[in-house]
């Protein structure tokens, strides 16, 4: 095994141990609320940084891809079903919404994918707002019940909520990890050094592409999905175009194509939020200054600093 | 619904709502042809011109001074985002698209903080009063004006696209960047002169868009939506893909809303899919 991917196992391990102590280290309730809309924010950052990381494609839409899959499980909730069956029911919402979004968005690439994406989430928007009897329409869903997931664990715990999307976000982490070290993450790598050369080497660019959207989708549903049990709510905000532009930006912030950068980027872009919560509508601006100022002067991004530092990928 | 007189006021609303969709989505298409950015802020632009446009209209109650007022506010901001900012990020697809994101937050945002949620019109004072009538159909004359104004413009860069030594050079930067600068043109200044244009079309598109629709928070995003669909459909970089774009998106969402208008937001995404598929660099658009 290569040193590199030791050095991201063991940080790997370390964030579990971590993770599984905090709430015994004195967290207060406060800390640990805060610590799990990290946690869900950071899953759907690496799913946008997985897609641009592994399939080189910057998306603009999976704040609707994760707000859909939040309807699924708000309106699956309001039915009466089990967590379990809510999740079913949102990864059902995502599948469908994500292979629309990947076929109509395939055959193009770079800025035009951007845009297609954009117009794609927007549309999901437009469709959230309009059919009110499944959506609440500006509403939302709200007071989505918690339930028992799997008969087991009762949500309503906090600490039990916080163990679930621990165990979430550590199931996404080793699944992107496993990813990008398997032979698909190989021929992914290859198609995006050079698709043409991929191409004349016989594997078929597009399923590969569609299939890493779909992944990516996957895992931003399951964000959604999160998300909605976590804050009791599905809201017409997280279906919103902002909503996947804040989540590029912390993939920028913390370190596009670096495992580790999503939570990295999370952890500082919801401290900045908490933290300016009462300057009111300046948190917008002050959002968008920093957006500005990483993409002017700190492309790398914080992890991608680090990785340089020590000279290893993570 | 469908008799001849409902019929022909949705064909005028349709076409006058794709006029204003042109002044806003030439702007767009204009910058991305040359520049290949995908300009964010587009909306926003937009959205301080119909503010400005509104308060200048309000004082004076002229819509051309509004119109020129809007455009040069907003030229001159454009003019620092490109000078101060985009300029360092030329050519990276990514963080240029980003960094419009930003600033659409920002600008939006201080809208929002000079002036007030409340939705702004352009008063009835710098509006074309009367309607049009013609047999049974009657029709407000300030949406033939829009309409009428589109149709000029569009004329206008076409022809300054086409037969001018301006038009010249941009579209030779649009096929060879490295062969205009060599041939002593600074590419530079005409990227930033192309987006200081784009941007006061959008504005000019706001504070005639004011007369039609409000301007309020939000807006911005949702015209930058037609937009992009518009764009999307007549292909990046075409004036002409722009205005055919324009016209079918316009004519479609004004016959959606009346007929079916649960439906109405989805109807203007069917021909995008639909060209998307068949089509995917848009009607008029070339390969990338």
């Amino acid at each position: 095994m290569k040193r590199s991917r030791i050095v991201s196992l063991a940080l790997l391990a370390l964030i579990l141990v971590f993770g599984i102590a905090f709430p015994y280290l004195g967290a207060s309730n406060f800390a640990l609320s805060i610590t799990t809309t990290i946690l869900v924010a950071a899953i759907l950052a690496s799913s946008v940084n997985f897609l641009v990381g592994e399939g080189g494609m910057a998306s603009l839409g999976h704040g609707a891809i994760a707000g859909a899959s939040a309807y699924g499980a708000g309106w699956a909730s309001k039915q009466g079903m089990d967590p379990g069956m809510q999740v079913l029911i949102a990864f059902g919402v995502t599948i469908v919404v994500s292979l629309v979004y990947g076929l109509l968005s395939m055959r193009t690439s770079g800025i035009y994918f951007l845009m297609v994406t954009l117009a794609v989430g927007m549309l999901i928007y437009g469709l959230a707002f309009r059919l009110s009897s499944i959506t609440g329409g500006e509403n939302g869903i709200q007071a989505v019940p918690r339930g028992r997931l799997f008969g087991l664990f009762d949500l309503t715990n906090d600490l039990a909520l916080y163990f679930v999307v621990l165990a979430i976000v550590f199931f996404g982490l080793v699944a992107i990890f496993r990813i990008i070290h398997s032979p698909f993450g190989q021929v992914l790598k290859a198609i995006r050094d050079n698709e043409s050369r991929a191409i004349s080497l016989g594997y078929r660019v597009n399923r590969y592409k569609l299939a890493v959207f779909v992944l990516s989708a996957t895992l931003a549903g399951l964000a959604g999905a999160t998300k909605a049990i976590v804050f009791q709510l599905a809201s017409l905000t997280d279906a919103h175009w902002s909503m996947s532009g804040e989540v590029v930006l912390m993939t920028l912030l913390g370190g596009m194509g670096t495992i580790f950068g999503p939570f990295v980027g999370a952890t500082v872009l919801v401290a900045i939020q908490n933290y300016f919560a009462g300057f009111g509508s300046w948190v917008t601006v002050i959002q968008g200054v920093i957006f500005v100022i990483a993409v002017l002067a700190f492309r790398e991004g914080i992890v991608g600093v680090v990785s340089r530092w020590i000279k290893k990928p993570l | 619904m469908f008799e001849p007189i409902f019929i022909a006021q949705q064909l005028l609303n349709g076409l006058s709502f794709g006029a204003l969709l042109f002044l806003l989505a030439s702007g767009l298409t204009l910058v991305f042809g040359l520049m290949r950015i995908v300009n964010m802020a587009h909306g926003a632009f937009y959205m301080l011109g119909g503010y400005v446009g509104v308060v200048v209209a309000t004082l004076t109650g002229n819509l051309l001074l509004a119109a020129i007022a809007a455009a040069a506010v907003v030229a001159a901001i454009a003019f620092i985002v490109e000078f101060g900012l985009l300029r360092f990020l030329r050519g990276q697809e990514l963080p240029e698209v980003l960094l419009t994101i930003g600033v659409s937050f920002v600008m939006a945002d201080i809208c929002l903080w000079i002036f007030g949620g409340d939705p702004h019109n352009l008063p009835n004072s710098a509006k074309l009063q009367g309607v049009m009538t013609i047999g049974g159909l009657s029709y407000p004359w300030y949406r033939i004006l829009v309409l009428g104004i589109a149709v000029a413009l569009g004329i206008a860069l076409a022809l300054l696209q086409n037969r001018t030594r301006i038009g010249a050079i941009v579209r030779a930067g649009v096929d060879d960047r490295e062969m205009i600068s060599a041939m002593g043109v600074n590419i530079r200044w005409v990227f930033t002169g192309m987006f200081v244009v784009g941007a006061a079309l959008a504005a000019v598109g706001g504070t005639i868009g004011s007369g039609m629709q409000s301007i309020l928070p939000g807006v911005q995003n949702e015209v930058l939506l037609y937009a992009l669909v518009v764009i999307i459909i007549g292909g990046l970089g075409s004036i002409a893909g722009a205005a055919v774009g324009s016209a079918l998106i316009g004519l479609i969402d004004a016959f959606a809303k009346a007929w079916i208008p649960d439906l109405a937001y989805f109807t203007i995404f069917l021909p995008m899919a639909l060209v998307l598929v068949i089509r995917p660099t848009g009607l008029f658009g070339r390969k990338a």
